[in-house]
């Protein structure tokens, strides 16, 4: 098990430094995230992986500025992360495409404001690009309840990728697919990858996903006090390839170690919480919301 | 196929669904199940309007009020037509002032004609009409007869007795002078008794008096009829009396002709008189001149007929309700934005959404009328006789004063709905506009507002609905020309036709506030993007 | 239905004697109709008056007493003095006059009392003026059916299909004194607190010893000692309002006694004519500001309306009224009175219907000109500020001086004569149809129903005249 990994050369590009978001009053606080901590290098791929419920959102919003820890610092390139912005590109589980406006639009509202500078040629050829990085060319001036949903989160990838971020923070950017449409995009993102090289931290609930797409695999410990526990390093050679990966021993191995840790947290989680009731507090942080209108309308459909 | 689509999709977003199965039918799609569908959506709606209006046809005639006989559905529709004629003699008047030349002759000629005729009409009319009263007279006489006769045959009987009763009481009296204790008494019941009798009387007279006004109360549909077929008639002779001042003497053109031949004779001996003379002519020659200036622009002061006061409502109507607009969005944007300021907000909206129209409207007239006392010459509203086509309503305070009361009774709805839709927006949307840092500006108008837009139209159209209703109360009241002062106007004149006039008036009302409902279903569905809004 | 000729009452005939004759002015005026027409064919292109707006807003109240300004419109009268104008429905007399005061109305069609409230501030206060008197007479009062029979049971002669008249309101004291007894009161409908009416109906219950109420700084409602209660209700709305028995009866114009009739739901018993014959009723009321504006649009207006009058009172040699047809199917245009043509021609037409059985001829019950109706009197003047000083609406007691100094403020005779001036010279009006007066006061009448002289000249005298309402004290007449 020892092929060439992409192993980081310089310090954390991306890092949490005892992170803990918490929630309700101060003498009746409870943590959603504990004494987190995480050290991501340049170009690293890695994929955070947890059961629903363990704060898995939470981490991407702490990582792209959307939330500010509680106790903590989450740190970009040395510098304190306190406000989003497009250097973190954030892929959003629902898509978050804006309904009333075309593909193109969409991505047009992300690249004007990112690129200002740009005059309109620039602008059309930028976004064309993009869309035809995704493929969706022939879907250019479709609005988004025009689409499915896997073209849907393409759109939303090629938004992302079009601010050219410099680091792409994915919360389970593939969860509400099935599974055709989920193997495409992730061969479509690891693909892109691979071309532009780009710090990557997604979010997952998906072993073999993980598997398939990090450098290094991190479960999650289930919540409340959730933390980062010791992660599983991935040395498959890259490219993968779907179809051999599963005859991979250090594959199998890989699968067999994680799935048996998380089911082993599962239990002690379980248990922990027969013995001892944490009433989980009334209010559930913003990201953890329901899923919004698409998804209805995917519903629907 | 594709412009089967295209049609089915503009039907759907002006909200006819129940024209889809008709053209689903006839690109033969599903047959039995579009037949059931046309069944559920136009026969079942036609057949209970049919239902309605046959139900009105039979219960009208035998719900009489003293007030007026309830119309049936013909004697709307004749009032309609009354309404309607009504408005072309007007216009007709209203063009005949200023038709020159040939034409004004022709139709001179044609309205003389035409009035001969209308006499010859008119005299058959009136005998006809004697004819029918008289068969009406011996009718209500032998009918009505009979039971005046009861009636004043007992009422004499019974005023009778009473003086027989009264008279031999008092004769009584006059020998209980010396009478015992008893015998007192006794009167004193005989009284009493008398008393009673009265009463007893008295009801039964009560009870034939109803019969005889009963009786009374027959009416007479020929003598009806006649009577308006003669008003027909003499209302046109009427319209063409006018007519013919308005082609002949009073004519724009003759009156200007005629002044202008007076000038130049006064001009003629201007030139040649003496002294005392000079200044009269002088002064008449200026006088004449100024007569012709203003003649030459005068028109027929029209008076308002009802097409024209829909037109006036509807412009009212919209005053107010973009008035509304400009008002409760931002305000409900706000309030959307920040919790603050809807908690500033809360208060008056709750304060001020119950308050009638008509508790409104003094108030907005007094303050209204404080801002313009010389409405004449009061350069907003002189602004507005600038404008095309406003030009020819007549802006004025009253218009003004309905307006703001329509704005303010209408504003609520949008202004709740922006700010609950502005308070929706997607906390996806807002992260992603906070990953691209997006400004205050471009997060509302590219965010905030296209995702409020549906439930601000649902606002809106709500807001358009209660407006308009708001409005004919207000024109009611405010005797601002449009709708509500013709239904004030029919309801003061207590005509036999005033009743079937506002009936008019309802579906009138009805069916433009259905129209413009249609109109802001399709607005609504053009900007929502993804379910479907009801049409109901 | 035809008119009944019956015996009546020593007061009717000598209501009979006076149009008798008033016929005899009337035909030597028919004798003069000719040269009067050559007069105006000769001076048809006499000089216009320049008036300052030639397009003017009138407005008015739905009853017929508005035919001058209606019939002046119709029949081109304004046209021939060069004025384009709009008559305006208006749906009450405060709406009316405020849209005057406001200027939305250049004038209106406006009660006898309104010009003379408005201007001594009475409600809202506003400097009124008025040149010209619309009509005389056209009200009467209706009282509910079942207040008639009451009345009839109170005075058997009342109990008949052509009972005699004036019918008083002796009738009606026992019903008010019951209710009075039950601690309620009898309620009855006026149409405006200043209006003719509500004078009329006061006097009419005064005259028979029914307390009708005081106003005074604090009772607005003017329902102090009240054995009747008035309270204003618009005039369309009197014949609904006594059929669902809010009031139990009214005092109004015309149409609305006869709709009354018509629908069988109510019986006038008494007309103002016989309250007082021929008392002024409506007058053409301007604001002063907008008469100094337009000083000859305001003689055209008067000019136009004497034609009108004279034109609504036009007789054949038989004394018939000639024009009546004519001007009721005019009025009853919807955008006008708007009532049927035979319920305003029950009124117009010389003729009252009191019960469908009892129709007495009443020649002068609308007078637009004759009587030397329109011109505007001082004296009609003083009459309503004695009326409103007897009612107590005017609060504190005035000198008989201030009575003449605040008619000559309202009453405008110097522009009606130059309007009559004006019309003599060009053909359509004689000089014996301008009054002879000088001090433009009518000579002391006694023509009302309890038989009490009026004379302008001494309103102090005349207010403490009544048995009934407020006396002041007689030194006030000397100053």
């Amino acid at each position: 098990m020892s092929t060439i990994t992409p192993f980081p050369t310089s310090a954390p590009f991306l890092a949490l430094n005892d992170v803990s978001v918490g929630f309700g009053p101060e003498n009746k606080r409870v943590n959603v995230l504990e004494n987190t901590n995480l050290e991501v290098k340049e170009n690293e791929f890695v994929a955070i992986i947890g059961f629903s419920g363990s704060g898995k959102s939470t981490l991407v919003s702490l990582l792209a500025g959307l939330q500010r820890p509680t106790t903590g610092t989450v740190t970009m390139a040395g510098e304190i992360v306190t406000r989003p912005g497009p250097r973190r590109g954030v892929m959003f589980q629902s898509y978050s495409l804006l309904p009333w406006l075309s593909v193109y639009r969409n991505i047009e509202l992300a690249v004007k404001q990112v690129f200002p500078k740009k005059s309109k040629v620039e602008l059309r050829e930028h976004i064309e690009h993009y869309i035809e990085m995704v493929h969706l060319t022939p879907a250019r001036d479709k609005k988004p309840h025009e689409l499915s949903g896997g073209m849907r989160q393409r759109v939303s990838l090629a938004r992302t990728l079009s601010m050219q971020p410099e680091v792409l923070l994915l919360d389970e950017p593939l969860s509400a697919l099935d599974a055709l449409n989920r193997a495409v995009l992730q061969d479509e993102i690891l693909q892109i990858w691979e071309q532009q090289k780009k710090t990557v931290v997604i979010i997952t609930n998906d072993v073999d996903e993980a598997i398939l797409m990090a450098d290094r695999i991190i479960p999650l410990t289930m919540g409340p006090r959730a933390n980062l526990d010791t992660a599983f390093p991935v040395g498959l050679e890259r490219p993968r390839d779907r179809r051999t990966l599963t005859e991979n021993p250090e594959y199998k191995f890989l699968k067999t170690e994680i799935t048996s840790y998380l089911v082993g947290m599962n239990r002690t989680a379980n248990e922990s919480r027969d013995s001892r009731i944490v009433t989980m507090p009334e209010v559930s942080p913003r990201d953890f919301n329901p899923v919004s209108k698409n998804d209805r309308s995917v519903r629907s459909r | 196929m594709s412009a089967k689509y295209t049609i089915l999709k503009g039907i759907d977003i002006a909200g006819l669904n129940f024209l889809s199965p008709v053209v689903r039918l006839a690109t033969g799609e599903e047959p039995a199940k579009q037949m059931k569908e046309i069944g559920r959506l136009i026969v079942i709606p036609t057949l209970a309007f049919l239902a309605f209006f046959w139900l009105w046809a039979v219960v009208a005639p035998k719900h009489r009020t003293k007030s007026g006989e309830v119309p049936t559905p013909s004697v709307v529709w004749d009032a309609r037509a009354g309404i309607w004629r009504f408005h072309n003699y007007e216009t007709a008047k209203q063009d005949g002032f200023l038709l020159q030349g040939k034409e004004r002759e022709t139709e001179l000629a044609r309205a003389t004609a035409r009035i001969a005729e209308v006499g010859m009409l008119e005299k058959i009319a009136r005998q006809q009409l004697t004819a029918a009263r008289e068969a009406s007279t011996v009718k209500f006489d032998t009918t009505v007869a009979p039971a005046k006769n009861a009636y004043d045959t007992l009422r004499e009987i019974s005023r009778e007795s009473r003086k027989g009763r009264t008279a031999a009481l008092k004769a009584e009296a006059a020998t209980l002078n010396t009478a015992t204790e008893e015998a007192r008494l006794a009167f004193l019941q005989k009284l009493r008794d008398t008393q009673a009798r009265t009463e007893i009387d008295k009801l039964e007279l009560a009870k034939l008096k109803d019969r005889y006004e009963e009786a009374q109360e027959i009416t007479f549909p020929e003598v009806k009829d006649a009577t308006r077929a003669n008003t027909v008639l003499a209302e046109e002779k009427q319209f063409l009396v006018k007519y013919i001042d308005m082609l002949g003497k009073d004519s724009r053109e003759l009156k200007l002709a005629a002044a202008k031949t007076k000038l130049k004779e006064t001009r003629t001996s201007f030139l040649t008189a003496t002294e005392g003379d000079l200044y009269r002519l002088g002064s008449g020659i200026i006088k004449n001149e100024k007569f012709i200036k203003t003649t030459a622009s005068s028109k027929y002061a029209k008076p308002w007929t009802l097409p024209k006061q829909i037109v006036r409502s509807l412009l009212c109507v919209f005053a107010g309700f973009l008035l509304a607009s400009a008002i409760a969005i931002p305000i409900g944007i706000l309030c959307g934005l920040s919790a603050t300021f809807m908690a500033a907000m809360t208060p008056f909206i709750a304060l001020f959404k119950p308050v009638s129209p008509l508790v409104w409207l003094p108030i907005i007239m007094i303050i209204i009328g404080g801002f313009m006392p010389d409405p004449e010459n009061n350069a907003f509203l002189m602004f507005f006789d600038k404008v095309p086509f406003i030009k020819n309503y007549k802006i004025d305070p009253m218009f003004l004063s309905s307006a703001v009361t329509v704005a303010l009774c209408s504003l609520w709805a949008t202004l709740v709905n922006t700010a609950l839709g502005v308070g929706a927006v997607d906390k996806d949307h807002m992260n992603v506009a906070r990953v691209l840092r997006l400004g205050f500006w471009s997060r509302l108008f590219k965010i905030v507002i296209p995702t409020a837009l549906p439930l601000i139209f649902a606002g809106l159209r709500i807001s358009l609905g209660v407006g308009w209703m708001v409005l004919v109360a207000a024109e009611i009241l405010s005797t601002s020309e449009g709708i509500g002062k013709f239904v004030n106007d029919m309801y003061t004149n207590g005509s036999s036709e005033s009743f079937a006039q506002m009936f008019v008036v309802v579906f009138i009302v009805g069916i433009i506030g259905m129209l413009l409902d249609r109109i802001m279903v399709v607005f609504q569905r053009l900007v929502s993007f993804d379910s479907a809004v009801p049409a109901g | 239905m035809a008119t009944t000729e019956r015996p009546t009452t020593n007061h009717l005939k000598n209501m009979k004697s006076q149009s008798n004759h008033s016929r005899l002015s009337l035909l030597s005026a028919i004798f003069t109709a000719p040269a009067l027409l050559w007069l105006a064919a000769g001076s048809a292109h006499a000089e216009k008056l320049a008036v300052e707006k030639d397009s003017l807003k009138l407005g008015f109240i739905k009853l017929t007493d508005c035919a001058p300004l209606v019939i002046a419109k119709e029949k081109g009268f304004f046209e021939d003095e060069g004025l384009q104008v709009e008559v305006i429905a208006q749906s009450n007399w405060k709406v009316l006059l405020d849209n005057v005061i406001t200027g939305n109305l250049d004038g209106a069609h406006m009660l006898s009392g309104q010009p003379i409230a408005a201007t001594i501030g009475i409600g809202t206060e506003a400097h009124i003026v008025t040149p010209y008197t619309l009509d005389l007479n056209g009200n009467a009062i209706t009282v509910s059916n079942s207040i008639w029979e009451q009345m009839q049971q109170n005075e058997p002669d009342l109990d008949s299909d052509t009972p005699p008249h004036p019918i008083s309101a002796a009738a009606l004291k026992p019903i008010a004194e019951d209710l009075l007894a039950d601690g309620e009161k009898l309620q009855m409908g006026m149409v405006f607190p200043v209006s003719t009416h509500n004078y009329e109906i006061r006097y009419w219950l005064a005259a028979s010893g029914i307390h009708p109420g005081f106003y005074s700084k604090t009772d607005v409602a003017g329902r102090t000692d009240a054995e009747v209660e008035l309270s204003v209700t618009p005039p369309p709305q009197m014949p609904a309002t006594l059929e669902a028995g809010t009031i139990s009866g009214y005092c109004v114009g015309e149409p609305w006694n006869q709709q009354a009739v018509t629908k069988g739901i109510g019986v006038p018993v008494v007309t103002n004519y016989e309250i007082w014959k021929n008392s002024p009723e409506k007058v053409f009321g301007v604001t002063r500001k907008w008469a100094d504006e337009n000083p000859n649009t305001i003689i055209a207006v008067t000019k136009a309306l004497i034609r009108s009058g004279k034109w609504l009172d036009e007789t054949d040699a038989a004394g018939k009224l000639v024009n009546r047809e004519e001007a009721c199917r005019i009025l009853s245009q919807p955008n006008y009175v708007g009532a049927d043509f035979e319920v305003i021609k029950n009124s117009m037409t010389g003729t009252f219907v009191f019960q469908k059985t009892d129709v007495l001829d009443m020649p002068d019950f609308n007078v637009f000109f004759k009587h030397d109706c329109s011109y505007p009197w001082y004296s009609d003047g003083v009459w309503f500020l004695t009326q409103m000083r007897r009612w107590g609406q005017i609060t504190e007691a005035k000198p008989a001086s201030w009575y003449a100094e605040t008619v000559k403020k309202i009453y405008l005779p110097e522009v009606y004569r130059k309007a009559a001036a004006s019309l003599i010279s060009e053909g359509y009006m004689t000089e014996d149809e301008l009054p002879k007066t000088d001090d433009s006061y009518k000579v002391t009448t006694a023509d009302f129903i309890d038989g009490n002289a009026y004379d302008g000249h001494k309103p102090i005298e005349y207010i403490n005249s009544f048995e009934i309402g407020i006396k002041d004290d007689a030194a006030l007449s000397g100053e």
